[in-house]
């Protein structure tokens, strides 16, 4: 984990100066919009970012060795002098959170918290955390969060590797004890303690 | 210890990974070897599999789970492999036709019906794993037999550039003034203003905004609030594939 990543490529269609305005005509802005949520979700997976803030600024990734101050942003475009308005923004957030469900809110009572970024699903990463704890012989053995984000003693699949706690609690809430696969342990000061999967 | 069972771990990676990667190799050759009998026994039984109702739908079947789309393959066994167009047959543009009507639907909605011929054949290349000669005058060619359908294709001439206009069967053609404002948007690297259209054409303010009005509402060009000095900026879509 020494190597730092080169910049994000992104597509031509991230030059072209009408992308930064709402178009009027609505079958464009569809294409538009759908263009748009295509350069959130490449980007968001090449540079590893599971949550934006409503602004579309990355909030969190998995790799460490990356400078999120540092990164192009994804909403501007320097050379062409462009950059999308808030109410764009959030027609564009909207989209893909309702249109193409690739995106959810971290707290929809409070939507200022930002949004996770689903290039891989829930569903998705509950399978890749069940095949590690599973391919690992610890299917039934109470982990820690730290064991199933940090640790190195198990062979951690890099895929899993610094995942957003807050993440990877939704994908077991949400996923693995809906499918009886998963059971969460509290402490007394009623902190997560650790996870059971079976 | 734990340091010696990370570089047992580390080789078994390194292992897995190598045998993968062989095993993907050897099947990507076994793949291509077989796509290319494939196509090899399409031209040498071409006239069996057109009439032979059963023993063709048999060798579509395979032509799918192989990853050949069969309108590639009677492109390509049409084609022949002598360079003089003259001696494609009628299949061969007519399977082009097909393509050419496959690309003006899948864009429309980005280019509003409007799509330069180069680009036409540079995505009709890319999404042809054959990889066929097809030259400006090939479609041409498949648009005499792609219009005795109805005349939803024209091939217009901007700027000593071919641009194939596709209309619905509701959709009405392209205007001179519409023409126009294209013409200037290729001289001035993709877009036009209203400022531009009165300075080069001379026209007034109602003309500039009806036509512009109408070209966004066809999506035949976008929309940007954010040029020098707020002034508005009216693109071509092609700009984007150029």
């Amino acid at each position: 984990m020494t190597t730092t990543i080169t910049d994000f490529i992104f597509p031509k269609i991230h030059t072209f100066p009408p992308l930064y305005t709402k178009q009027p005509n609505s079958t464009i802005l569809s294409n538009q919009l759908d263009s748009w949520c295509q350069i959130i979700l490449s980007y968001c997976e090449y540079y590893r970012i599971t949550s934006l803030t409503i602004n579309g600024i990355p909030k969190y990734t998995q790799l460490e060795t990356i400078d999120l101050e540092k990164i192009p942003p994804i909403f501007e475009n320097k050379t062409i002098n462009r950059t999308t308005n808030d109410d764009f923004k959030s027609s564009i957030i909207h989209h893909l959170i309702y249109k193409l469900n690739k995106a959810e809110y971290i707290n929809p009572k409070k939507p200022e918290l930002g949004i996770y970024i689903y290039w891989r699903s829930l569903v998705e990463w509950g399978q890749l955390l069940y095949d590690y704890v599973d391919n690992s012989g610890q299917l039934g053995t109470v982990l820690t969060i730290y064991e199933l984000t940090k640790s190195d003693e198990n062979g951690l699949p890099d895929s899993l590797k610094n995942l957003d706690e807050t993440l990877l609690i939704k994908i077991v809430k949400d996923f693995l004890i809906k499918q009886g696969k998963a059971q969460i342990l509290m402490t007394e000061d009623n902190e997560i303690g650790g996870v059971k999967i079976v | 210890m734990n340091y010696s069972w990370q570089q047992d771990r580390d080789a078994y990676s390194q292992l897995g990974r190598s045998i993968n990667e062989r095993h993907t190799d050897q099947l990507s050759t076994q793949l291509s070897v077989f796509q290319s009998a494939l196509v090899n026994f399409a031209s040498e039984h071409g006239d069996e599999i057109k009439q032979n109702l059963e023993f063709r739908s048999k060798f579509t079947q395979i032509c799918n789970s192989v990853g050949i789309d069969p309108l590639d393959l009677i492109l390509y066994t049409n084609s022949s492999s002598t360079t003089s167009n003259k001696s494609r047959g009628d299949n061969f543009y007519i399977a082009l036709a097909v393509r050419i009507t496959e690309v003006c639907q899948k864009t429309r909605d980005l280019n509003g019906g409007l799509i330069a011929l180069k680009e036409l054949i540079s995505i009709l290349k890319d999404s042809d794993s054959l990889q066929i000669n097809i030259s400006q005058s090939d479609i041409e060619r498949s648009l005499i037999h792609l219009n005795t359908l109805g005349k939803g294709y024209t091939i217009l001439n901007i700027n000593d550039k071919k641009w194939l206009k596709f209309t619905s069967a509701t959709g009405s053609g392209i205007s001179n003034d519409q023409k126009k404002v294209y013409e200037l948007c290729s001289f001035m690297g993709g877009f036009v203003t209203y400022r531009l259209l009165r300075d080069n054409y001379d026209w007034d303010k109602i003309r500039c905004k009806t036509v512009v009005e109408e070209m966004i509402m066809n999506g035949l060009v976008w929309v940007d609030t954010q040029g020098d000095n707020g002034e508005y900026q009216f693109w071509e879509p092609s700009w984007i594939s150029n």
